[in-house]
């Protein structure tokens, strides 16, 4: 297929607190080719939002640091760039979605400003070009009055409209690679539907890949085309959107599946998965999930599970299905 | 048969309905009555300071032996003093001296410590201890104890006074924007402006100065009052300005040794200095009912 537009390897990311190095993410490993969405689910405290900022490499302000693995965006080595030619990526080549959409505007700058703002960075036009734009892109993302909100702030709009107006902001400059983190979260079904839409529809449009966060599986269902289960900073499970709903393999991704709930289902208790995700202080040996899982057998708890390839599209790290002989990627 | 005339409706309220941040600051900045009074107030002392020596009914300078340490009267508002100097005329030529000292001062303290605020709010770490402990042993000084230091490492003279309530300005403007830039740099649009691309000081200047000037527009207004205060103390110490400059505090001072024959000579300039700091106190208050969201709806 196509060529990688992003690649994940070994990413380890950490904080630091009281001089004591916190490990959050531990190894995450996946890729996104040109033009798919691939979506990134697992539990709140997974590492799904780190793993997004660690991409696009915003510490600031906190003791975050990657400390191991790689970041290829566009062939080239995020890790190792300087602050300022990160800068020249984001927003540009890569941008992001935040998942408050009522917070993510500044309320003191009209929204043609904020808008502009974006663009004159980054494509080095003159005012009326970039407002000419600035217009094109908000009518793009299905906004009538354009040439009127402009001059807006955003108190004026609703938070549909708000979450319009960032990923017309965030796809101004036509990058190839948005995050969306939680981009639906804050907002009614309708909208969601409408905003998911618009999402899917720019990315035709403009080739552009999405990492799709959310912990959401109908609105995975609905989007993406592979999907990344992720669980206490590790990715426990890829596979195709078809055959993760058909076939979960990892139990984690099973007790996700199986805790939404049904239409038609007459339950008094939805199903869930007992427990919480492992705090990074102290993470049980072996398989992080085992603790939870209810098909742990005696080797889950003192060995970590090695990466399976089930199938060409497939991979799930669990010793369900690894006999000692298939260990190769542990 | 309503809902085209709502419709209607709707679409007139939405037309008319452009908003202005200056028109709602001034909407409701019409009912602080007291700070709009002394805004007034202020507003007309600007205009005397700027055309003060061409309205002064007499020359500020010139001595007059035949009307030593009058009253006030018709022909003297404010009386005369030791040297038969018209008190009013200096009053109003020393505006422009004590309006232009406090507000340089307050204006330098300012930029300097609002710059150092953003820096040391925004980037923390070492670079925040050193300027914030710096400003603690800034803070350690009485204010005025501080300044008088400063003058007389550097001294006397209108300059030098300027930098002194400078130089006690800049701590307290900088733990101020710092408190400011905190809060500020937590919100979600600073992140997403940095995931846009925007350079730290595209979003410091852009981003998050905006959201510390109410608080210091405020602090501002409070901040010229203490600066005419401290400028005049100077002044009447004989650290600021030379004494023969109608500057208010040199009047205060110079006034003093007649304080119980001719009060007048040192009331006179002491209400001067009174009803300024009074005023800028007042438009503080005012502005801070006003500007602060905490107290917005009472």
């Amino acid at each position: 297929m196509s060529e990688h537009v992003l690649r994940v390897t070994d990413l380890e990311t950490s904080f630091t607190r009281d001089k004591k190095e916190i490990k959050i993410l531990r190894g995450v490993n996946f890729a996104i080719r040109k033009g798919e969405i691939l979506g990134l689910v697992g539990e709140s405290g997974s590492g799904k939002s780190l793993t997004s900022l660690s991409i696009m490499q915003l510490f600031h302000g906190t003791t975050g640091k990657i400390v191991n693995g790689s970041i290829h965006f566009n062939g080239e080595d995020l890790t190792k760039m300087s602050e300022s030619a990160i800068r020249k990526i984001r927003g540009k080549q890569m941008a992001m979605i935040f998942q408050e959409p009522m917070t993510s505007l500044n309320p003191v700058l009209k929204i043609g400003k904020q808008l502009m703002e974006a663009i004159e960075m980054h494509l080095k036009l003159q005012k009326n070009e970039s407002r000419h734009h600035a217009i094109q892109m908000l009518k793009n993302v299905g906004i009538g009055r354009a040439e009127e909100i402009i001059y807006e702030y955003p108190h004026q709009l609703s938070g549909g409209m708000r979450q319009r107006v960032m990923i017309a902001m965030a796809m101004a400059c036509h990058p190839n690679l948005l995050i969306a983190d939680e981009p639906t979260t804050a907002l009614d079904v309708t909208i969601q539907a409408q905003i998911l839409e618009l999402m899917k529809k720019l990315k035709e449009e403009n080739e552009t890949a999405i990492l799709l966060i959310t912990h959401d599986l109908g609105v995975v269902a609905e989007m993406c085309d592979r999907v990344v289960v992720m669980y206490a900073g590790q990715v426990v499970e890829e596979a195709d959107v078809f055959e993760l709903f058909a076939s979960p393999k990892h139990p984690y991704t099973q007790g996700l599946i199986a805790s939404v709930p049904k239409i038609g289902d007459n339950k008094e208790i939805l199903d869930s998965i007992n427990g919480q995700v492992p705090s990074p202080q102290n993470m049980p040996n072996g398989c992080k999930f085992a603790p939870r899982c209810n098909q742990a057998m005696s080797v889950c708890h003192e060995e970590s599970p090695p990466t399976v390839n089930i199938s060409t599209t497939r991979q799930c790290s669990c010793w369900l299905y690894a006999t000692k002989d298939v260990k190769v990627n542990a | 048969m309503t809902s085209p005339t709502t419709v209607q409706n709707s679409q007139v309220q939405h037309t008319q309905r452009k908003y202005s941040p200056f028109k709602e600051f001034w909407k409701s900045f019409k009912k602080q009555k007291a700070a709009l009074l002394a805004s007034i107030f202020i507003g007309l002392l600007i205009v005397v300071a700027f055309i003060g020596p061409y309205i002064a009914p007499y020359d500020p300078f010139e001595p007059n032996y035949d009307a030593l340490l009058e009253g006030p009267s018709a022909s003297h508002l404010a009386g005369t003093d030791e040297y038969g100097r018209d008190i009013f005329s200096r009053l109003i030529v020393g505006a422009k001296i004590s309006l232009m000292v406090s507000f340089s001062a307050v204006f330098l303290g300012l930029i300097l410590g609002t710059i150092l605020g953003l820096i040391s709010g925004y980037f923390g770490g070492w670079i925040d201890k050193i300027i914030m402990r710096s400003c603690d042993v800034l803070f350690s000084f009485p204010d005025l104890l501080l300044a008088i230091a400063i003058v007389a490492l550097l001294g006397p003279g209108i300059n030098n006074v300027i930098i002194a309530v400078m130089i006690f300005s800049v701590p307290s403007f900088a733990r101020l924007v710092r408190g400011a830039t905190l809060n500020a740099k937590e919100n979600v649009y600073v992140e997403a402006a940095q995931s846009m691309g925007a350079s730290h000081v595209r979003v410091l200047w852009k981003h998050i100065f905006p959201e510390t000037m109410s608080e210091l527009i405020i602090f501002v207004t409070m901040r010229i009052g203490t600066a005419i205060l401290a400028a005049s103390g100077l002044s009447f110490l004989g650290l600021g300005a030379s004494p023969e400059m109608p500057e208010w505090g040199v009047m205060l001072s110079s006034g003093r040794d007649y304080l119980g024959t001719s009060s007048h000579v040192v009331i006179m300039p002491g209400i001067a200095i009174f009803l300024t700091v009074l005023a800028f106190n007042l438009i503080g208050d005012g502005l801070r009912d006003v500007l602060d969201p905490k107290i917005k709806n009472n």
